[in-house]
């Protein structure tokens, strides 16, 4: 059984971690990208977020605000309490470093030549143009790996363009595919890519690191988070070509696994709903008989998964006055137990407070924060036996607040002096 | 070009919840050998079908998330398929599987003894344990557990009333999560193998991949408490050709101004100023939000999909249409990025275009373009490349 694992700051010293070792310069930001350099924290990476005061992550400002739990002061205009910030960002460090500055760009020459990776999700010629693109950060640091992502790439037509997780989905498809098929489209309710891409962004970088280690040589990815979406979107692209049938929406219907009933049902409550799939007939059974075999399931109406099929309708509203009675959880347990797939639509309230599964696993981790005092974030999904993840990274610790590391990194690691580093504060370099 | 994961060899024994998963590490280099029963993976049964007419070398499904990867089948329920399965596990560097509770699983504390380097991801719907670790689910069950389905749909009216239940994204997002997530823990497994010599076994769970995938909607509960409702995709506004246009009035720059400029230049009347949209708070309620809408609507109804997409952008306006996934085949864009590849699958007439390049790199590539296999078409080729080695040094 995978133990669930602690991740306060001396616990995770002391454990191997698959990436302990390399170092990550991250001007990842926003939403968008810096969920990937997360996860390089999560599995050991040193990453240290570089960030200029004169233009903050507009996330640690935005609400929703985290709350210290105890009553320690609050400070309203405070760059380090945005809800959202703190999530994206955990075992992550971070410093203020303006690198329009000559000492402050000469600063980051100084770390990049200490450095094994850079991302960054900027406009496509923003690096250029700041004097930092890949020909000069590897006449730096000739084997550097530089990972960027940026919404339709670096090159072609679109390179300017803008986007956000909305565009992405709407252009690429994903949002035309969800929803009625007689309504407008519906997609996802949040920026699926917006994640999505950054899962990506950790794998490319992983995979260059990987790649660097067999050919010794340095690795520039351009990645797109709007060309991310077509790697799942397959099918619809091949039947539009092999079939001539351009992709039509369907719901929560199964149209490619056969399934009756396939749907959500609600359930005893205002917005309480249930997922229940039955694609074989041993399933069907299970379900007739939990319902106390009524007489309409018994009918020749819905004895084969065709006929059912055939009469989806009927069949969703008998189910529908039957689900109605019952407790979402309750239902999906008593159905589960007797080989009925069903799964209770939970919202966000619900994988927190009420999802058994997720509890037992240990999924919502509390982590320090220097202002906030502790806060839950969701952890890594994955188990690795030997090297499991931290949530908080090697430090063990939740979102850096701005330049909360400049001791560590100036003084430690560059090796500045107190009165270096105070010039450098002063005349607005760091 | 060297591939990062060239050389590497994966034994796929997976279904639909793990496919999508072995399909990225053949396109990162790997040599994935995909196991399957003699009659083929249930997979192959999966719609839609070329011509609509079903076959094991038909399945739109299966071309897709297969692509790239050998086929070798086996029958798992004899005594010398079994052998032969554990004969290759030796041979190989990964393992992938989605068959919690056939036999095949259980080799795994067997197999991880016998070659400390091997590594192997077991991806299952909800973990190796936990109160719900024997349920079962499928991509539908996932995004109601996973919180997808709950804020996915039609948005409520102005008294908050719903005239949609909740709307399951589509198609097989759930395994496009689990899948990208074994994947990266594979890639960190990886690591850890190249510096130090040893594998591990690695624990998936769908259900936190897709629990960990609601972008702010998590966020926004552990901090604050609460529970958005389904979210607007800003899609309202439809253009003269019929498309609608998601048209968002957020990012740098002032967004509002912009608009109000563009109108102006279109010649539309409105009695909206820039100046009450400069607290963010009037763009935010309900009105505020209405007005500017309204504007906006009838801005994009001035031209076509692609007159409004160019316009807007080049105005710096974060808009685009909304579009089927074919309808980018044709976009000089997504050619110039190779985001396309041709591929000939098995029994096509002729070659389609697929998902190409995940990144453009000049010393990394991805692979694209390789079809995915027949039905047991390399069985002779992987028995003699894998078994004849058992020897090799592992990768």
């Amino acid at each position: 059984m995978t133990a669930k694992v602690e991740s306060s700051g001396a616990d995770v010293a002391s454990r191997p971690l698959p990436l302990q070792g390399i170092r990550v310069l991250d001007f990842l930001w926003l939403g968008a990208g810096a969920w990937g350099s997360r996860y390089l924290a999560s599995f050991g990476a040193e990453v240290i977020r570089i960030e200029w005061h004169e233009k903050h992550d507009f996330l640690r400002f935005n609400r929703p605000y985290l709350y210290p739990g105890d009553d320690r002061p609050v400070d309203d205009a405070s760059p380090n309490r945005g809800g959202h910030f703190n999530n994206i960002n955990p075992g992550k460090l971070g410093i203020s470093l303006n690198i329009h500055h000559p000492k402050g760009k000469a600063l980051f020459r100084r770390l990049l030549a200490t450095a094994d990776v850079v991302t960054e999700n900027f406009t496509a010629t923003t690096m250029e143009r700041w004097g930092l693109g890949y020909n000069a950060l590897r006449a730096v640091r000739p084997d550097i790996i530089y990972c960027q992502q940026s919404g339709f790439g670096h090159t072609g037509p679109y390179r300017d363009y803008r986007s956000m997780g909305p565009v992405a989905a709407g252009i690429s498809g994903i949002t035309a595919m969800s929803g009625l098929p007689e309504r407008p489209p519906a997609g996802f309710g949040f920026s699926y890519l917006d994640v999505m891409a950054p899962w990506l962004l950790a794998v490319a970088v992983m995979a260059a690191l990987r790649q660097r280690r067999r050919t010794g040589q340095g690795q520039h990815l351009d990645l797109s988070q709007v060309g991310a979406a077509f790697q799942f979107l397959g099918p619809a692209l091949l039947d539009f070509q092999a079939n001539g049938r351009a992709y039509r929406r369907t719901g929560n219907a199964s149209p490619h696994i056969p399934a009756a009933p396939h749907g959500v049902y609600r359930c005893h409550g205002r917005e309480d709903w249930i997922a229940i799939a039955c694609f074989d007939e041993a399933q069907w059974q299970a379900l007739v008989r939990e319902m106390g075999n009524p007489v309409w399931a018994s009918s020749a109406d819905f004895a084969s998964l065709e006929q059912r099929l055939a009469k989806n309708g009927e069949l969703d509203r008998q189910l529908s006055s039957w689900t109605a009675l019952h407790q979402k959880y309750a239902l999906m347990r008593r159905l589960q137990a007797a080989g009925v797939p069903a799964a209770a639509c939970q919202t966000a309230a619900d994988r927190v407070e009420r999802d058994e599964q997720l509890a037992a696993r240990g999924f919502f981790v509390p982590l320090p924060h220097s202002e906030i005092g502790e806060y839950r974030v969701e952890s890594i999904p994955g188990r690795l036996e030997r090297t499991p993840a931290s949530a908080g990274g090697r430090l063990g610790r939740g979102a850096p607040c701005y330049a909360e590391d400049n001791e560590y990194v100036y003084r430690e690691l560059l090796g500045l002096s107190a009165k270096e580093i105070e010039d450098l504060k002063r005349t607005e370099a760091a | 070009m060297t591939a990062p994961l060239d050389g590497l060899r994966v034994l796929e024994f997976c279904d639909q919840r793990g496919e999508f998963a072995g399909k990225l590490l053949a396109a990162l280099g790997a040599d994935v050998v995909k196991v399957e029963l003699p009659h083929g993976s249930p997979t192959r049964a999966i719609g839609p079908f070329l011509d609509d007419l079903p076959g094991p070398e038909r399945s739109l499904f299966f071309w897709h998330y297969n692509e790239g990867k050998r086929s070798l089948t086996l029958d798992l329920d004899s005594a010398n398929g079994r052998d032969y399965a554990l004969a290759l596990i030796r041979s190989a560097d990964v393992v992938l599987e989605s068959l919690p509770g056939h036999w095949i699983a259980d080799q795994a504390p067997g197999a991880l003894t016998t070659t400390p380097t091997l590594i192997w991801c077991a991806i299952s719907d909800f973990g190796k344990d936990g109160p719900w670790a024997g349920y079962q689910a499928s991509d539908l069950l996932h995004l109601a557990l996973g919180g997808q389905m709950m804020v996915s749909g039609y948005p409520a009216d102005d008294e908050g009333r719903f005239d949609a239940p909740p709307i399951a994204p589509q198609m097989w997002h759930a395994y496009h999560m689990g899948g990208l997530a074994a994947v990266m823990n594979l890639m960190a497994a990886l690591s850890y193998r190249d510096t130090c010599g040893l594998g591990q076994f690695i624990d998936l769970s769908i259900h936190e991949a897709c629990a960990n995938q609601t972008e702010i909607h998590l966020s926004y509960f552990l901090a604050a408490g609460v529970c958005l409702d389904r979210q607007s995709q800003f899609a309202k506004s439809v253009a003269r050709d019929g498309t609608h246009m998601v048209t968002m009035v957020a990012g740098f720059g002032d967004p509002v101004h912009r608009i109000l400029e563009w109108a102006e230049d279109a010649g539309l009347t409105h009695d909206l100023t820039a100046e009450e949209y400069d607290d963010p708070a009037h763009l935010r309620s309900r009105p505020g939000r209405a007005r500017i809408d309204e504007l906006i609507s009838r801005l994009v109804a001035t031209g076509t999909a692609g007159e409004i997409f160019a316009e807007a952008q080049a105005r710096g306006l974060t808009w685009a249409p909304i579009r089927l996934p074919h309808e980018n085949l044709q976009d000089a864009h997504f050619q110039f990025r190779h985001t396309f590849a041709h591929v000939q699958p098995p029994e096509a007439p002729g070659a389609y275009w697929n998902s190409g390049a995940a990144w453009l790199s000049d010393t990394m590539p991805w692979l694209s373009g390789r079809p995915s296999p027949r039905l047991g078409e390399h069985n002779a080729a992987v028995g003699r490349e894998w078994l004849d080695s058992a020897l090799r040094e592992p990768n």
